[in-house]
């Protein structure tokens, strides 16, 4: 075995392929000669082989790439924010706004249905019940969730296209997906269980914009969320729409 | 909310994100804890986050395991008194030992390729940290020795080094749980 450890470093650095030209041409020729080195040079390289070729099998976790978006969503708002009003003013109005309860919406939801919304697009995993009747889909959301929001065929020129169930804040999120032309828009609707269902509503408004818009609203038990890259205007008339006629939906 | 911002948010995850397993398995080698693991991870992302205005053109995956082993090593100090490990301390194993251990007459080549996944990965969790990361770096993520000193933050010769007593090391626990 090698005894020398400065040997040993270069041998292993062989092994790696790390070796510039005149040391790999020199270490080669003792190697050839030297059958304890050519013994250790094996052992070593089945070693290498051995941990390559082995299946350790370590998955990244469900969720994780979700907490890690989510995450990066906070900061962004949080940059964002400090870039507008100055780090002093946003921790006081943060603070204040916790003490009194306003953050009426929340932002790790709505980072998560934009996160929902966007893999949706990808993958092309849209609806998990595909139709365009009101009749199909309320009671499909009913049995699945606990609470199913009005269901429009039709706002405007956007198609009902269908619906799926969603965890969002590990709640199920009723998500009713429409086409707007090339774009999609996601609704999501979630119980809120303290409130009653003779609670006041509270007009959609616009709580993030970008490349991805949302608008949140709330009509008795139910927050509401409309999720996409549609103009803001018209995200924001499609949500006064559904507002104003749940009662057909 | 700003474009700005929104636009950065968008080009760090078009270029960390897909590295996202990298990180997870160097947290998880490291910790030897999937709970911590997924902190470690979240941690680094955010940390990254914040630091991608700095970052300049260059090895996207390298630097965030950079952050991925500063945190995991923050984690390991936390809980070092808990968990009894011997994060830095290379002496953990004299050279003197580490030579004993080398000598072996047995063809270590045979014994080696009989190895079950599980022995592998019961040895490599055994060793202690230093060697354990930059064995996992080289052999598992298969990245070169210049790569791997950027992250570990040490210089070549001391990569090479602890890759040679390391593999040493592996070898002896091997035989060990054959034994």
């Amino acid at each position: 075995m090698i005894h020398d450890p400065e040997f040993a470093i270069g041998l292993n650095a062989y092994a790696d392929g790390e070796l510039d030209e005149a040391d790999r041409i020199q270490m080669e020729e003792h190697v050839v000669a030297c059958e304890k080195c050519r013994s250790e040079l094996d052992s070593i390289l089945a070693l290498k082989q051995a941990l390559s070729a082995a299946q350790f099998q370590i998955e990244v976790p469900n969720g994780l790439e979700l907490k890690v978006r989510r995450k990066l969503r906070a900061a962004q708002r949080r940059q964002a924010l400090v870039k507008t009003l100055g780090a002093p003013i946003v921790g006081i109005a943060a603070l204040a706004a916790a003490v009194s309860g306003l953050l009426v919406f929340q932002a790790g939801d709505i980072d998560e249905m934009v996160v929902r919304h966007e893999r949706a697009l990808t993958n092309g995993h849209l609806v998990e019940m595909s139709s365009s009747l009101s009749e199909n889909i309320k009671p499909w959301l009913q049995e699945r969730t606990e609470v199913a929001p009005p269901v429009l065929a039709r706002i405007g020129n956007c198609v009902l296209v269908g619906a799926r169930v969603e965890s969002i804040g590990k709640k199920s999120a009723s998500t009713l997906a429409y086409r707007c032309g090339d774009h999609v828009v996601d609704f999501y609707a979630l119980a809120d269980f303290h409130r009653s269902a003779e609670s006041p509503s509270m007009l959609p408004k616009l709580v993030q914009s970008g490349p991805v818009h949302v608008v949140a609203w709330r009509r008795g038990r139910l927050n509401c969320y409309a999720v996409s890259d549609l103009p803001s205007s018209q995200l924001l008339n499609m949500a006064r729409y559904i507002q104003d006629h749940a009662a057909e939906g | 909310m700003s474009s700005v911002t929104e636009s950065k948010t968008r080009e760090f995850e078009h270029e960390v994100l897909p590295h996202l397993s990298a990180a997870y398995r160097l947290a998880l080698w490291l910790t030897r804890n999937p709970t911590a693991a997924q902190d470690v991870v979240q941690d680094s992302y955010l940390r990254a986050f914040r630091a991608w205005n700095s970052f300049e053109t260059g090895n996207v995956r390298g630097w965030l395991l950079t952050i991925v082993r500063r945190q995991s090593y923050s984690f390991l100090r936390r809980g070092r008194k808990q968990v009894h490990l011997d994060i830095n301390d290379e002496t953990a194993m004299s050279p003197d030992d580490v030579r004993h251990l080398s000598h072996e007459s047995t063809p270590e080549k045979v014994l080696i390729q009989g190895q079950s996944v599980e022995a592998l990965r019961a040895a490599l969790l055994a060793l202690p940290t230093v060697f354990r990361e930059v064995i996992i770096l080289k052999d598992i993520e298969d990245m070169p020795y210049k790569a791997i000193a950027a992250i570990l933050e040490v210089p070549i010769g001391t990569v090479m080094s602890r890759l040679a007593r390391g593999r040493d090391l592996l070898r002896q626990g091997l035989k060990e749980v054959r034994s």
